[in-house]
């Protein structure tokens, strides 16, 4: 009775397990040595750098960039909102640079623009 | 860069701009790894600072992702972007030349029609006229 009634509280757990949310080391002591498709989960803009808290892992890619490569652009199609990287786990901090929609650092953007 | 390529006088003249459904779009040749490719469709865009390819075209010459690149989010118009910064060794337009130039290489998945973009760093660099009327693009 007990395990009929905890059943689907528990296979509805396993849907949240499933969805890993980790820092960018764990990623890398995890899935070492090679490609990743990863979407940032807690991130905000800190003086034109990303500063990426945590992460999901979305594939594991092997040596080859190409196969992760095909699955970002099919994921960024359907959903182009979402932040998705693919990297390789040698990278060791993230340094990602934020660009304006005219493909200018944010640090250089506004400095002559009166607003 | 075949030798005939070289001894052909039609890499001095001015480019040819093709509007295809309203966007200028111009020829571009791209060298690097010893290689090169010419791309047809990239369209002349004066309101991006950047100059962009796409993954596809890029590894055929030699370009991919590196564990150790400089990568870039661009975010603005229709969503968000994953960019790489790269290097061309050459970049050619007609009589436009760029060597050593920087890049930035994504998905393009906003365009997913056009094989790249020139932005104004490359129209600057070169001292580029865009003639609307004779429409051509050359060096001033």
């Amino acid at each position: 009775m007990f395990l009929l009634l905890t059943f689907p509280l528990l296979t509805f757990n396993y849907g949240y397990e499933r969805a890993k949310i980790m820092t960018w080391q764990e990623i890398r002591e995890k899935y070492p040595n090679c490609w990743v498709l990863v979407e940032a989960f807690d991130a905000t803009t800190e003086n034109g750098m990303r500063v990426i808290n945590t992460l999901i892992p979305l594939g594991e890619f092997g040596d080859d960039y190409k196969p992760a490569w095909d699955r970002y652009k099919a994921l960024h199609q359907l959903a182009r909102e979402r932040e998705l990287y693919v990297l390789h786990t040698n990278r060791e901090e993230l340094n990602i640079e934020v660009l304006d929609g005219f493909g200018r650092k944010l640090a250089d953007a506004y400095q002559n623009t009166p607003h | 860069m075949k030798y005939s390529t070289v001894l052909d006088e039609s890499w001095r003249m001015p480019t040819k701009i093709r509007l295809i459904d309203r966007l200028p779009r111009i020829a571009v040749t791209i060298q690097a790894n010893g290689q090169s490719i010419t791309l047809e469709n990239v369209l002349i865009d004066t309101g991006s600072v950047t100059t962009v390819f796409k993954t596809d075209q890029l590894s055929q010459v030699g370009i991919g992702l590196l564990d150790n690149d400089i990568v870039h989010t661009m975010y603005g118009i229709g969503g968000r972007e994953f960019v790489i910064a790269k290097r061309l060794d050459t970049l050619y337009i007609g009589d436009l030349v760029a060597t050593f130039f920087p890049i930035q290489m994504s998905g393009m998945s906003y365009a997913p029609e056009l094989d790249g973009i020139i932005g104004s760093n490359f129209l600057l660099q070169t001292g580029a006229i865009i003639d609307f009327k004779a429409l051509e693009i050359r060096r001033g």
